[in-house]
């Protein structure tokens, strides 16, 4: 303890410790052509070894002895710009770099430096450049950044063609997913196919596999930054694509130039456009269709401050007729203000409202049922980079979320009972401190905690159960009464230690709480998944992890290569009982069963960022179990995700300006899944008999895609073409057993299976 | 999900996606004891049949258990021994039924003793029934019964549906679907029929613990209205011991109708 206390204190003394009259150097890092704002390019003093990362709005600020120096901005797939500054006092200076493509006969993929990322604490961290995604094989003619993410070491898919995913071992709800700040509760489309993420809109991708810093939090697994473009403010332009089964246009420009400037951007599937050519007239009526629109807008009001507004809305429409119909989205609002105290103090203040609905029409009993989730939520993050040896972060969070479990309402003689749950209130809050150090060349801490207090607000009414599940009591609470509280604190840890030039050990440690349940009845993610607080029932869910990694940078940075091992401990982890109903259903929370997990793993990657061809191998080892004492005997069992073996392959090559061509291939091992070991007859139906929870396994997965792109003599428009599952593996969706049509009285395994080549063809353009 | 991906795959997204038989090797679990027994208020007759589990691959063909002392009891103290009247068939009749009062049941077998407990609901009394028109891909297109009847306790039952078609055809059942059960009126989602058919209707009011374990049941073969499981387990069985299966004290009423 004494030792821990007398390391901090040298740390804190490292801010004050400065022998020589200090300057700061800070502004801003933009592309020059479109004067998007560069998030984590590098501003950096090669002779003192000193450097600093714009933060997320484009910002930076380093302060180092007053002196004159060389002074490098760079960022990947832009020209490094080289100044020479007399910095004698502080100094304000904009940097705008220009895009490489024009002027360097070699592609990219890296969205970070090299060695930035050598000898950054960041670890189980990727950062994904759109040009990097846009050149991926994609699935019918949509980019789509959620399937990019499952190609890297440590992220599984959730099924054939899902958004969904799994990382290091958790569970899809343990993904916080943001856009612009805003939490995305359902990031799928058309049931998973697509994601709502148009990558028109999208400027960066950030994804946390757990490490992640003390800003973050709510979700164990991992966080998903993205965020949206601030769009064009030189000039106007538009910029698209036509596909066989969507297109998407987006209109970008500036309000004043250079001050301010607007982006608007829409899709649209009409995939329905080919319902009334089939012959089978129940599907008269039918739906199936989505879109969405991402609309940003920021404005400079001085040197100091600068307003964001951007918005996400989307829809989903399925229907069978009028029988059957779903729809659903997400909506999410986001104001941010910068404002900047000094050149090493820079405030963001967000205002954040996120909302997730859906309705199911059940036409055949006129009747809908609604469900969802509504967020208001207010962030203050502070950033102080104090000198070029030390920055703080703190902020502070507070979310007011609102549940609605499930309403039902009905025409005349519908004849259906229960007309509404009652909906939930909680405040989600959080505050957080975290402190990244240098202590020496090599060595770099980053260090933080955060509290977070959960409370579960009224009007309400609670109920006990006893031992059998039947109701004993009830309590009911007013409005804004706590009806219940839980609290805790989150430390996290990452270091750094440089061996080499070209060699870096990292380790970290984090815990993570989260406080909201999404409960699931199927093995994919489907609109009707409803998310429920942590309740005097419901404990909040605890993550331990610990990491640790190896990264070595090969021939001058155009190999990387990272190892990273990892053991995650998961407490209060939730199933369902036997023939749990979700819909509906007040005593839900009597259906659960809570148990505990842990994961474990390796994960190996090793890319080729430069040249002609570039791309990457990721292989991961990892188990992942689960441990529930009214779950298989209370005997550990494989979840669901337990794939032990999974290896992407992703090439990409560009042997002329014209032509781009790719590749990926995804191999893992089937899915761990229950089985019937027997079975019995009950009233003359044939009842599968279990043995054990995920005893079997699916076949392996395995997939290749490939895609090319022509760009022709025109720059701003190409031409793109993909293949989908190229050698048309029929893999697994769902292993159903049937009765034997040819022997009867025996039992056979029918497996459904998706796709099968899935060609597309996209012309894109950006005028 | 079968519906979503049946439009999706005529809607032109997906360019083949299909089914196709695999093999999966299967362990063969040990044998269990299978207990069915159904009490009847209205026939004041208890049954029980017994057998084993078998196989998954070649289900279908079980072993039925014999010799086992079978005894039912009331909360009163009454007993009934049940008498073994074909091959793991046990019967008797003339059973002192009544509403509400608990019953238990108890299996020797060898050394092995089972037990389960089962209470008599209310009857509920069949009014008419009426029929709605339905057009589904799944069910079909067609005429689905709602039965009124009257609760006697005054609350939605736990009710189990058989119909028969005309002359006696294949008896199809049906659990009646909670969220749109009342105490007044059932709707069987689940089935058509053409108008102008004859049908008949037995209305079985069932205690809660059999209706929660047939449910279960049909969600695992697929007969449910809920989404069959991700995970799948063995519905609680009623018995204690270790046997699988139930024991359903129950009430019956009839009705014979016209679709129309």
């Amino acid at each position: 303890m004494k030792q821990g206390l007398l390391c901090l204190l040298l740390m804190l003394a490292g801010l004050y410790a400065q022998a020589q009259t200090q300057v700061t150097l800070s502004g801003y890092v933009k592309d020059a052509a479109t004067g998007e704002t560069l998030i984590g390019a590098t501003v950096a003093i090669p002779a003192i070894r000193a450097g600093a990362y714009t933060n997320e709005y484009g910002f930076y600020s380093l302060t180092v002895p007053a002196n004159s120096y060389r002074v490098e901005v760079r960022y990947v797939g832009y020209t490094t710009a080289v100044l020479s500054l007399n910095m004698e006092a502080s100094l304000t200076l904009d940097h705008s770099l220009e895009p490489a493509g024009a002027t360097l006969d070699e592609v990219v993929i890296s969205a970070e430096n090299a060695a930035d990322q050598l000898s950054s604490t960041e670890m189980g961290v990727t950062t994904l450049s759109m040009d990097l995604v846009k050149k991926i094989p994609v699935f019918m003619g949509e980019t789509d950044i959620m399937k990019t993410i499952q190609l890297l070491p440590g992220v599984k898919s959730a099924g054939e063609g899902s958004s969904g995913f799994f990382v290091r071992g958790g569970g899809a709800d343990q993904n916080l997913i943001l856009l612009d700040e805003a939490p995305v509760y359902n990031p799928s489309h058309l049931l998973g196919f697509f994601s709502v993420f148009n990558g028109d809109a999208i400027k960066s991708t950030k994804l946390y596999k757990g490490n992640m810093p003390a800003e973050y939090g709510g979700r164990l697994s991992s966080a998903l930054d993205i965020r949206m473009k601030d769009g064009n403010s030189k000039d106007y332009g538009i910029s698209g694509g036509i596909g066989l089964i969507s297109s998407r246009l987006t209109v970008e420009g500036p309000i004043v130039e250079d001050q301010g400037s607007f982006m608007l951007s829409g899709r649209r599937t009409y995939a329905d456009a080919f319902l009334p050519l089939l012959s089978d007239s129940s599907f008269n009526g039918s739906k199936l269709y989505f879109y969405d629109f991402n609309a940003k807008a920021n404005y400079r009001l001085g040197e100091k401050d600068q307003l964001f507004l951007s918005g996400y809305f989307g829809r989903d429409a399925f229907a069978l007729s009028d029988q059957f119909g779903i729809n659903w989205g997400n909506a999410t609002a986001t104001l941010r203000w910068n404002h900047l105290f000094s050149d090493k103090l820079f405030l963001n203040s967000t205002f954040i409202y996120s909302d997730y609905d859906y309705e199911v029409n059940l036409g055949s009993v006129d009747a809908s049922i609604t469900s969802g989730i509504q967020d208001w939520n207010w962030k203050e993050d502070l950033s102080w980079y104090p000198n070029q040896n030390n920055t703080i972060k703190a902020g502070v969070n507070g979310i007011y979320h609102t549940f609605i479990p499930g309403a039902i309402s009905q025409g005349e003689d519908a004849g259906i009972s229960r007309s509404s749950l009652p909906e939930r209130y909680a405040l989600e809050s959080a505050a957080y401190v975290s402190h990244e150090v240098s202590l020496s060349d090599r060595l770099k801490v980053n260090y933080g905690l955060r509290g977070s207090i959960f409370t579960v607000l009224g009007p309400g009414t609670t109920y006990s159960y006893d031992s059998e599940g039947n109701r004993e009591d009830s309590t009911v609470y007013a409005n804004n009464e706590v009806i219940t509280n839980y609290a805790g604190l989150e430390p996290r840890l990452s270091t750094s230690y440089l061996l080499s030039e070209t060699q870096s050990l990292k380790a970290s440690y984090s815990r993570n709480r989260q406080y909201i349940h999404l409960l699931s009845n199927s093995t994919t993610s489907t609109p009707t998944d409803v998310w429920i607080p942590s309740s005097e029932l419901v404990a909040p869910e605890i993550a331990d992890q610990f990491s640790i990694g190896y990264f070595h940078n090969l021939k001058g940075g155009m190999y990387e290569l990272s190892l990273e091992g990892y053991y995650k401990d998961l407490q209060n982890q939730i199933e369902y009982e036997n023939g749990a109903q979700l819909l509906l259903d007040e005593t839900v929370e009597n259906q659960l069963v809570f148990g505990n997990g842990y994961a474990y793993g390796a994960e190996l990657m090793i890319s080729k960022t430069k040249g002609k061809l570039t791309g990457w191998v990721a292989y991961t080892w990892s188990r992942t179990i689960r441990e529930f004492d009214d779950i298989n005997n209370g005997d550990p069992f494989p979840a669901r995700q337990d794939r032990i073996h999974d290896l992407s392959v992703v090439a990409i090559y560009d042997p002329n300006p014209r032509w781009s061509f790719s590749g990926s291939f995804v191999y893992n091992t089937g899915d761990a899944v229950t089985f019937p070991s027997g079975s019995y007859s009950i009233n003359g139906s044939i009842v599968p008999l279990y043995t054990e929870r995920n005893g079997y396994r699916l076949p392996d997965y395995h997939r290749l895609d490939l895609s090319a792109t022509y760009y022709g003599k025109n720059p701003r428009s190409s031409w793109n073409a993909s293949l989908y599952n190229a050698y048309g593996r029929k893999n697994v969706y769902t292993i159903d057993f049937q009765e034997s049509e040819t022997l009867p009285g025996s039992t056979e395994a029918v497996k459904t299976y998706l796709f099968q080549w899935v060609p597309s063809v996209t012309w894109n353009f950006d005028f | 999900m079968k519906n979503i991906l049946s439009l999706l795959l005529l809607a032109g997204i997906s360019l083949s996606a299909c089914t196709e038989i695999i093999q999966i090797e299967l362990n063969d679990s040990e044998p269990r004891y299978v207990m069915e027994a159904n009490l009847s208020a209205e026939n004041q007759r208890m049954e029980l049949r017994i057998a084993l589990s078998g196989s998954f691959t070649d289900a279908g063909t079980y072993d039925v258990v014999s010799n086992a002392t079978v005894t039912l009891s009331d909360d009163e103290g009454r007993n009934w021994a049940l008498l073994e009247t074909s091959p793991g068939q046990y019967t008797r009749d003339s059973i002192h039924t009544q509403a509400g009062m608990m019953y238990q049941v108890k299996v020797l077998i060898g050394g092995e003793s089972f037990f389960a407990t089962s209470v008599m609901p209310e009857a509920v009394l069949v009014d008419s029934v009426a029929f709605q028109y339905i057009s589904n891909p799944n069910i079909g297109t067609g005429w689905s019964p709602i039965i009124y009847y009257q609760s006697l306790s005054g609350e939605a039952p736990s009710l189990q549906v058989h119909i028969s078609g005309p002359s006696g055809g294949p008896q199809r059942s049906f659990l009646s679907f909670d969220n749109v059960t009342t105490e007044s009126q059932s709707r069987i989602l689940q089935a058509s029929y053409p108008k102008g058919m004859q049908l008949q209707l037995r209305i079985d009011a069932l205690d809660r613990s059999a209706y929660d374990y047939l449910q279960s049941v049909a969600e695992l073969v697929g007969e449910g209205i809920g989404p069959t499981s991700a995970a799948p387990t063995n519905p609680d069985p009623m018995w204690t011991g270790g046997a699988l299966g139930y024991f359903s004290a129950h009430t019956s009423s009839e009705i014979s109708v016209v679709v129309e």
